[in-house]
Protein backbone atom coordinates (compact mmCIF):
# COMPACT_ATOMS: atom_id res chain seq x y z
CA UNK A 1 0.00 0.00 0.00
CA UNK A 2 2.93 2.33 0.69
CA UNK A 3 4.24 1.58 -2.82
CA UNK A 4 0.86 2.58 -4.23
CA UNK A 5 0.99 5.83 -2.29
CA UNK A 6 4.46 6.59 -3.67
CA UNK A 7 4.03 5.31 -7.24
CA UNK A 8 0.31 5.57 -8.05
CA UNK A 9 -0.30 4.60 -11.68
CA UNK A 10 3.16 5.59 -12.89
CA UNK A 11 4.80 2.46 -14.33
CA UNK A 12 8.28 3.95 -14.58
CA UNK A 13 8.12 5.03 -10.98
CA UNK A 14 7.00 1.52 -9.94
CA UNK A 15 9.89 0.00 -11.87
CA UNK A 16 12.40 2.31 -10.21
CA UNK A 17 10.84 1.72 -6.79
CA UNK A 18 10.92 -2.06 -7.19
CA UNK A 19 14.51 -2.13 -8.42
CA UNK A 20 15.83 0.39 -5.93
CA UNK A 21 13.55 0.37 -2.89
CA UNK A 22 14.21 3.07 -0.29
CA UNK A 23 16.61 1.74 2.33
CA UNK A 24 16.54 2.72 5.98
CA UNK A 25 20.10 3.57 6.99
CA UNK A 26 19.47 2.79 10.65
CA UNK A 27 18.95 -0.70 12.07
CA UNK A 28 15.41 -1.55 13.14
CA UNK A 29 13.48 -4.32 14.90
CA UNK A 30 12.08 -5.15 11.46
CA UNK A 31 14.48 -6.75 9.03
CA UNK A 32 14.99 -5.27 5.56
CA UNK A 33 12.67 -6.65 2.85
CA UNK A 34 14.34 -9.38 0.80
CA UNK A 35 11.85 -9.24 -2.08
CA UNK A 36 9.52 -6.58 -3.50
CA UNK A 37 6.41 -6.47 -1.31
CA UNK A 38 3.35 -7.96 -3.02
CA UNK A 39 5.39 -10.34 -5.17
CA UNK A 40 6.24 -14.02 -4.66
CA UNK A 41 10.02 -14.56 -4.44
CA UNK A 42 9.69 -18.30 -5.06
CA UNK A 43 7.10 -18.16 -7.84
CA UNK A 44 7.78 -19.10 -11.46
CA UNK A 45 4.61 -17.47 -12.86
CA UNK A 46 1.53 -15.76 -11.54
CA UNK A 47 -0.55 -18.42 -9.80
CA UNK A 48 -4.06 -19.08 -11.11
CA UNK A 49 -5.90 -18.00 -7.90
CA UNK A 50 -3.94 -14.73 -7.91
CA UNK A 51 -4.86 -14.01 -11.54
CA UNK A 52 -8.48 -15.03 -10.99
CA UNK A 53 -8.80 -12.88 -7.87
CA UNK A 54 -7.29 -9.88 -9.66
CA UNK A 55 -9.68 -10.26 -12.62
CA UNK A 56 -12.70 -10.75 -10.36
CA UNK A 57 -11.95 -7.82 -8.07
CA UNK A 58 -11.03 -5.48 -10.95
CA UNK A 59 -14.48 -6.06 -12.44
CA UNK A 60 -16.21 -4.77 -9.36
CA UNK A 61 -13.81 -2.05 -8.30
CA UNK A 62 -14.77 1.58 -8.64
CA UNK A 63 -11.14 2.54 -8.03
CA UNK A 64 -8.26 2.56 -10.48
CA UNK A 65 -5.55 0.50 -8.72
CA UNK A 66 -6.87 -3.00 -9.45
CA UNK A 67 -7.53 -2.25 -13.11
CA UNK A 68 -4.14 -0.60 -13.50
CA UNK A 69 -2.49 -3.58 -11.80
CA UNK A 70 -4.26 -5.95 -14.15
CA UNK A 71 -3.05 -4.01 -17.19
CA UNK A 72 0.52 -3.65 -15.93
CA UNK A 73 1.00 -6.92 -14.04
CA UNK A 74 3.50 -8.42 -16.47
CA UNK A 75 5.63 -5.28 -16.65
CA UNK A 76 5.73 -5.10 -12.87
CA UNK A 77 6.57 -8.80 -12.60
CA UNK A 78 9.44 -8.29 -15.02
CA UNK A 79 10.79 -5.45 -12.87
CA UNK A 80 10.40 -7.51 -9.69
CA UNK A 81 11.78 -10.62 -11.35
CA UNK A 82 9.06 -12.61 -9.59
CA UNK A 83 5.31 -13.01 -10.06
CA UNK A 84 2.55 -11.03 -8.39
CA UNK A 85 1.34 -12.56 -5.11
CA UNK A 86 -2.10 -12.42 -3.52
CA UNK A 87 -0.74 -9.86 -1.05
CA UNK A 88 -0.15 -7.51 -4.01
CA UNK A 89 -3.76 -7.92 -5.16
CA UNK A 90 -5.00 -7.35 -1.60
CA UNK A 91 -2.96 -4.12 -1.34
CA UNK A 92 -4.45 -2.80 -4.61
CA UNK A 93 -7.96 -3.71 -3.43
CA UNK A 94 -7.45 -1.83 -0.18
CA UNK A 95 -6.16 1.21 -2.06
CA UNK A 96 -9.33 1.09 -4.20
CA UNK A 97 -11.38 0.85 -0.99
CA UNK A 98 -9.67 4.08 0.08
CA UNK A 99 -8.24 2.54 3.24
CA UNK A 100 -5.23 4.05 4.96
CA UNK A 101 -2.10 1.90 5.27
CA UNK A 102 -2.87 1.26 8.94
CA UNK A 103 -6.50 0.35 8.24
CA UNK A 104 -5.39 -1.97 5.44
CA UNK A 105 -2.89 -3.66 7.73
CA UNK A 106 -5.59 -4.36 10.32
CA UNK A 107 -8.08 -5.68 7.76
CA UNK A 108 -5.40 -7.83 6.14
CA UNK A 109 -4.55 -9.42 9.49
CA UNK A 110 -8.22 -10.18 10.14
CA UNK A 111 -8.73 -11.67 6.69
CA UNK A 112 -5.71 -13.95 7.09
CA UNK A 113 -7.18 -15.55 10.21
CA UNK A 114 -9.60 -18.02 8.57
CA UNK A 115 -6.70 -19.85 6.91
CA UNK A 116 -4.76 -20.10 10.17
CA UNK A 117 -7.92 -21.21 11.97
CA UNK A 118 -8.55 -23.95 9.38
CA UNK A 119 -5.03 -25.30 9.92
CA UNK A 120 -5.47 -25.28 13.71
CA UNK A 121 -8.85 -27.03 13.52
CA UNK A 122 -7.49 -29.64 11.14
CA UNK A 123 -4.42 -30.30 13.31
CA UNK A 124 -6.64 -30.65 16.37
CA UNK A 125 -8.61 -33.37 14.56
CA UNK A 126 -5.43 -35.14 13.48
CA UNK A 127 -3.86 -35.16 16.97
CA UNK A 128 -0.25 -34.50 17.87
CA UNK A 129 1.11 -37.74 16.39
CA UNK A 130 0.28 -36.50 12.90
CA UNK A 131 2.17 -33.24 13.32
CA UNK A 132 4.63 -32.92 10.41
CA UNK A 133 7.89 -33.47 12.33
CA UNK A 134 10.23 -33.95 9.33
CA UNK A 135 11.93 -36.74 11.27
CA UNK A 136 14.62 -37.29 8.63
CA UNK A 137 14.68 -33.70 7.38
CA UNK A 138 17.32 -32.17 9.67
CA UNK A 139 21.00 -32.34 8.84
CA UNK A 140 23.23 -31.30 11.73
CA UNK A 141 26.56 -29.98 10.48
CA UNK A 142 28.48 -29.99 13.74
CA UNK A 143 27.23 -32.97 15.70
CA UNK A 144 29.80 -33.71 18.44
CA UNK A 145 28.28 -37.19 18.81
CA UNK A 146 27.38 -38.79 22.13
CA UNK A 147 29.44 -37.28 24.95
CA UNK A 148 30.30 -39.42 27.94
CA UNK A 149 30.12 -38.14 31.53
CA UNK A 150 33.92 -37.75 31.50
CA UNK A 151 33.90 -36.05 28.08
CA UNK B 1 12.52 -15.40 -12.42
CA UNK B 2 14.12 -17.53 -9.78
CA UNK B 3 11.09 -19.77 -9.40
CA UNK B 4 10.77 -22.45 -6.73
CA UNK B 5 14.42 -23.64 -6.99
CA UNK B 6 15.25 -22.63 -3.42
CA UNK B 7 12.13 -24.29 -2.05
CA UNK B 8 12.86 -27.51 -3.92
CA UNK B 9 16.42 -27.55 -2.57
CA UNK B 10 15.07 -27.25 0.95
CA UNK B 11 12.28 -29.80 0.66
CA UNK B 12 12.58 -32.08 3.72
CA UNK B 13 16.14 -30.82 4.14
CA UNK B 14 17.22 -28.28 6.74
CA UNK B 15 20.98 -28.04 7.14
CA UNK B 16 21.91 -26.40 10.43
CA UNK B 17 24.62 -25.94 13.02
CA UNK B 18 22.22 -24.61 15.64
CA UNK B 19 21.22 -27.89 17.17
CA UNK B 20 19.00 -30.94 17.23
CA UNK B 21 17.14 -33.28 19.58
CA UNK B 22 17.96 -36.95 19.52
CA UNK B 23 14.81 -38.25 21.25
CA UNK B 24 15.43 -40.01 24.53
CA UNK B 25 19.18 -39.69 24.09
CA UNK B 26 20.78 -36.25 23.88
CA UNK B 27 20.47 -32.66 22.69
CA UNK B 28 23.02 -30.74 20.66
CA UNK B 29 22.96 -26.99 21.25
CA UNK B 30 25.19 -25.11 18.81
CA UNK B 31 27.69 -27.93 18.58
CA UNK B 32 27.78 -28.73 22.29
CA UNK B 33 26.07 -31.48 24.27
CA UNK B 34 23.42 -29.71 26.38
CA UNK B 35 23.43 -32.19 29.25
CA UNK B 36 27.19 -32.54 29.51
CA UNK B 37 28.99 -29.48 28.18
CA UNK B 38 26.33 -26.86 28.96
CA UNK B 39 24.52 -28.30 31.98
CA UNK B 40 26.22 -25.90 34.41
CA UNK B 41 25.63 -22.83 32.25
CA UNK B 42 23.43 -20.09 33.68
CA UNK B 43 20.22 -19.32 31.83
CA UNK B 44 21.72 -15.98 30.72
CA UNK B 45 24.85 -17.77 29.52
CA UNK B 46 22.78 -20.20 27.49
CA UNK B 47 20.63 -17.41 26.07
CA UNK B 48 23.70 -15.48 24.89
CA UNK B 49 25.28 -18.66 23.55
CA UNK B 50 22.07 -19.31 21.58
CA UNK B 51 21.94 -15.74 20.28
CA UNK B 52 25.63 -15.29 19.44
CA UNK B 53 27.27 -18.74 19.38
CA UNK B 54 29.91 -17.32 21.73
CA UNK B 55 30.66 -18.19 25.34
CA UNK B 56 30.86 -15.23 27.72
CA UNK B 57 32.80 -15.26 30.98
CA UNK B 58 31.36 -14.95 34.48
CA UNK B 59 31.91 -11.20 34.77
CA UNK B 60 30.34 -10.51 31.40
CA UNK B 61 27.31 -12.59 32.32
CA UNK B 62 26.92 -10.64 35.56
CA UNK B 63 26.86 -7.46 33.49
CA UNK B 64 24.32 -8.86 31.01
CA UNK B 65 22.11 -10.14 33.81
CA UNK B 66 22.48 -6.82 35.65
CA UNK B 67 21.28 -4.96 32.55
CA UNK B 68 18.19 -7.20 32.51
CA UNK B 69 17.54 -6.66 36.21
CA UNK B 70 17.97 -2.89 36.22
CA UNK B 71 16.25 -2.40 32.86
CA UNK B 72 13.32 -4.73 33.38
CA UNK B 73 9.82 -3.43 32.95
CA UNK B 74 8.85 -1.91 36.28
CA UNK B 75 5.97 -3.82 37.88
CA UNK B 76 3.51 -1.00 37.32
CA UNK B 77 0.34 -1.82 35.34
CA UNK B 78 0.02 1.78 34.13
CA UNK B 79 2.97 1.34 31.77
CA UNK B 80 2.06 0.50 28.17
CA UNK B 81 3.40 -3.03 27.88
CA UNK B 82 2.64 -3.98 31.48
CA UNK B 83 -0.95 -2.89 30.91
CA UNK B 84 -1.24 -5.67 28.34
CA UNK B 85 0.06 -8.28 30.81
CA UNK B 86 -2.16 -6.88 33.57
CA UNK B 87 -5.26 -6.83 31.34
CA UNK B 88 -4.62 -10.43 30.33
CA UNK B 89 -4.61 -11.37 34.01
CA UNK B 90 -7.73 -9.38 34.82
CA UNK B 91 -9.69 -11.12 32.02
CA UNK B 92 -8.21 -14.50 33.04
CA UNK B 93 -6.27 -15.07 29.86
CA UNK B 94 -3.24 -17.36 30.05
CA UNK B 95 0.13 -16.09 31.28
CA UNK B 96 1.74 -17.26 28.04
CA UNK B 97 -0.58 -15.15 25.91
CA UNK B 98 -0.35 -12.17 28.24
CA UNK B 99 3.43 -12.11 28.55
CA UNK B 100 3.90 -12.88 24.85
CA UNK B 101 1.60 -10.03 23.82
CA UNK B 102 3.22 -7.64 26.31
CA UNK B 103 6.68 -8.45 24.94
CA UNK B 104 5.40 -7.92 21.39
CA UNK B 105 4.06 -4.51 22.43
CA UNK B 106 7.50 -3.73 23.88
CA UNK B 107 8.87 -3.40 20.34
CA UNK B 108 7.76 0.18 20.64
CA UNK B 109 9.26 3.38 19.27
CA UNK B 110 9.51 5.50 22.41
CA UNK B 111 10.60 2.73 24.77
CA UNK B 112 11.78 -0.86 24.56
CA UNK B 113 13.22 -2.63 21.58
CA UNK B 114 13.34 0.04 18.90
CA UNK B 115 15.26 2.53 21.08
CA UNK B 116 17.54 -0.40 22.04
CA UNK B 117 18.56 -1.27 18.50
CA UNK B 118 18.57 2.34 17.32
CA UNK B 119 20.78 3.38 20.26
CA UNK B 120 23.43 0.73 19.63
CA UNK B 121 23.16 1.43 15.90
CA UNK B 122 23.83 5.12 16.53
CA UNK B 123 26.91 4.33 18.64
CA UNK B 124 28.33 2.10 15.90
CA UNK B 125 27.63 4.63 13.15
CA UNK B 126 29.00 7.50 15.22
CA UNK B 127 32.18 5.54 16.02
CA UNK B 128 32.67 4.73 12.32
CA UNK B 129 32.40 8.42 11.49
CA UNK B 130 34.79 9.36 14.30
CA UNK B 131 37.26 6.79 12.99
CA UNK B 132 37.06 8.38 9.57
CA UNK B 133 37.86 11.80 11.00
CA UNK B 134 34.47 13.47 11.48
CA UNK B 135 34.15 15.53 14.66
CA UNK B 136 31.54 14.51 17.25
CA UNK B 137 29.48 17.76 17.12
CA UNK B 138 29.19 17.38 13.36
CA UNK B 139 28.01 13.77 13.73
CA UNK B 140 25.40 14.85 16.26
CA UNK B 141 24.14 17.77 14.15
CA UNK B 142 23.87 15.59 11.11
CA UNK B 143 21.93 12.88 13.02
CA UNK B 144 19.48 15.40 14.47
CA UNK B 145 19.04 17.16 11.13
CA UNK B 146 18.32 13.87 9.40
CA UNK B 147 16.20 12.09 12.03
CA UNK B 148 15.10 14.90 14.38
CA UNK B 149 16.36 12.84 17.35
CA UNK B 150 19.07 10.58 18.67
CA UNK B 151 17.82 7.39 20.25
CA UNK B 152 19.12 7.06 23.80
CA UNK B 153 18.98 10.81 24.52
CA UNK B 154 15.97 12.59 26.00
CA UNK B 155 13.18 10.75 27.77
CA UNK B 156 9.38 10.92 27.67
CA UNK B 157 7.58 11.56 30.97
CA UNK B 158 10.64 11.88 33.28
CA UNK B 159 13.80 13.83 32.49
CA UNK B 160 16.29 12.02 34.70
CA UNK B 161 16.78 8.30 34.16
CA UNK B 162 17.03 6.68 37.57
CA UNK B 163 18.56 3.49 36.14
CA UNK B 164 21.82 5.01 34.96
CA UNK B 165 23.53 5.31 38.35
CA UNK B 166 22.90 1.73 39.52
CA UNK B 167 23.85 0.30 36.13
CA UNK B 168 27.06 2.31 35.92
CA UNK B 169 27.88 1.32 39.52
CA UNK B 170 27.58 -2.33 38.48
CA UNK B 171 29.66 -1.74 35.34
CA UNK B 172 32.26 0.03 37.46
CA UNK B 173 32.47 -2.85 39.95
CA UNK B 174 32.96 -5.28 37.11
CA UNK B 175 35.57 -3.10 35.39
CA UNK B 176 33.43 -2.39 32.35
CA UNK B 177 32.83 1.33 32.83
CA UNK B 178 35.66 2.55 30.59
CA UNK B 179 34.95 0.81 27.30
CA UNK B 180 35.05 2.67 23.99
CA UNK B 181 31.32 2.70 23.38
CA UNK B 182 30.16 3.57 26.90
CA UNK B 183 32.63 6.47 26.87
CA UNK B 184 31.22 7.56 23.52
CA UNK B 185 27.68 7.40 24.95
CA UNK B 186 28.66 9.85 27.72
CA UNK B 187 30.66 12.03 25.31
CA UNK B 188 27.57 12.47 23.13
CA UNK B 189 25.54 13.56 26.16
CA UNK B 190 28.18 16.14 27.07
CA UNK B 191 28.27 17.43 23.50
CA UNK B 192 24.48 17.73 23.42
CA UNK B 193 24.43 19.66 26.68
CA UNK B 194 27.34 21.87 25.54
CA UNK B 195 25.28 22.65 22.47
CA UNK B 196 22.37 23.78 24.61
CA UNK B 197 20.26 20.76 23.74
CA UNK B 198 18.57 19.46 26.89
CA UNK B 199 18.66 15.85 25.89
CA UNK B 200 20.15 13.93 28.82
CA UNK B 201 20.98 10.33 28.13
CA UNK B 202 18.56 7.57 29.03
CA UNK B 203 19.20 3.96 29.92
CA UNK B 204 18.86 2.74 26.30
CA UNK B 205 22.20 4.21 25.23
CA UNK B 206 23.95 3.23 28.48
CA UNK B 207 22.94 -0.44 28.18
CA UNK B 208 23.71 -0.34 24.45
CA UNK B 209 27.18 1.11 25.06
CA UNK B 210 28.02 -1.46 27.73
CA UNK B 211 26.80 -4.34 25.52
CA UNK B 212 28.66 -3.00 22.49
CA UNK B 213 31.85 -2.95 24.55
CA UNK B 214 31.35 -6.67 25.19
CA UNK B 215 31.25 -7.31 21.45
CA UNK B 216 27.53 -7.68 20.78
CA UNK B 217 26.42 -6.63 17.30
CA UNK B 218 23.28 -4.60 16.69
CA UNK B 219 21.06 -7.60 16.08
CA UNK B 220 22.66 -9.71 18.81
CA UNK B 221 21.96 -6.93 21.28
CA UNK B 222 18.34 -6.61 20.12
CA UNK B 223 17.72 -10.36 20.47
CA UNK B 224 19.41 -10.48 23.87
CA UNK B 225 17.05 -7.71 25.05
CA UNK B 226 13.79 -9.15 23.65
CA UNK B 227 12.71 -10.95 26.84
CA UNK B 228 14.28 -8.51 29.29
CA UNK B 229 10.98 -6.84 30.28
CA UNK B 230 9.28 -10.15 31.12
CA UNK B 231 9.98 -10.06 34.85
CA UNK B 232 7.87 -6.97 35.57
CA UNK B 233 5.14 -8.28 33.31
CA UNK B 234 4.78 -11.49 35.31
CA UNK B 235 4.38 -9.45 38.48
CA UNK B 236 1.60 -7.37 36.88
CA UNK B 237 -0.13 -10.51 35.59
CA UNK B 238 0.05 -12.19 39.01
CA UNK B 239 -1.34 -9.06 40.69
CA UNK B 240 -4.42 -8.73 38.50
CA UNK B 241 -5.00 -12.50 38.44
CA UNK B 242 -5.17 -12.51 42.23
CA UNK B 243 -7.80 -9.75 42.33
CA UNK B 244 -11.45 -9.72 41.16
CA UNK B 245 -11.82 -10.38 37.45
CA UNK B 246 -12.25 -7.39 35.15
CA UNK B 247 -11.36 -4.96 37.95
CA UNK B 248 -8.26 -3.31 36.47
CA UNK B 249 -8.96 0.36 35.71
CA UNK B 250 -12.58 -0.03 34.55
CA UNK B 251 -14.02 2.98 32.71
CA UNK B 252 -17.64 3.94 33.20
CA UNK B 253 -19.36 5.00 29.98
CA UNK B 254 -19.77 8.56 31.25
CA UNK B 255 -16.00 9.04 31.22
CA UNK B 256 -15.85 8.46 27.47
CA UNK B 257 -16.50 11.50 25.28
CA UNK B 258 -17.77 10.09 22.02
CA UNK B 259 -17.16 12.23 18.95
CA UNK B 260 -18.04 9.83 16.12
CA UNK B 261 -21.18 9.42 14.03
CA UNK B 262 -24.44 10.43 15.69
CA UNK B 263 -26.92 7.98 17.11
CA UNK B 264 -28.66 6.14 14.28
CA UNK B 265 -32.23 4.89 14.47
CA UNK B 266 -32.86 1.37 13.31
CA UNK B 267 -36.23 1.49 11.58
CA UNK B 268 -38.58 -1.46 11.68
CA UNK B 269 -39.24 -2.61 8.17
CA UNK B 270 -40.29 -5.70 6.27
CA UNK B 271 -37.92 -8.20 4.73
CA UNK B 272 -39.02 -8.02 1.09
CA UNK B 273 -38.07 -11.61 0.40
CA UNK B 274 -39.76 -13.41 3.25
CA UNK B 275 -42.35 -10.85 4.15
CA UNK B 276 -41.19 -11.18 7.75
CA UNK B 277 -40.81 -8.32 10.08
CA UNK B 278 -37.24 -7.62 11.06
CA UNK B 279 -35.52 -5.13 13.27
Amino acid sequence: MECWQVCGQDLERWQRHIKRPPQEERADVWLPMEHPPGFDPHGASCRTPVCQTLVALAQYSAGVALNWLQQNREALEAAANCPLALTGVAAAAMIDLDLTVEQGEMLFLLLRLPGAAAHALEQREYGWRKYPFFSDGLILEDDPGPVTAQG
Amino acid sequence: MRGPKTLLEHENRWVTNVGAWFPGERVVFRGKDLFHELKDSSWMGLLLYGVTGRVFDEKQLRLFEGIWTICTSYPDPRLWNNRVAALSGTVRSSAGLGIGAANAVSEASIYGRRPDIRAIDFLFRAQEQLDSGTELPEIIHSEIKKYQRIFGYGRPIARRDERIDPLMALANNLGFADGKFIKLAFAVERALLDDGLRLPMNIAVVAAGLAADQGLSRREYYKYMVLSFSVGMFACYVDTYAKPEGALFPLRCGRIRYEGACHRRWERNLNPKRGEERQ
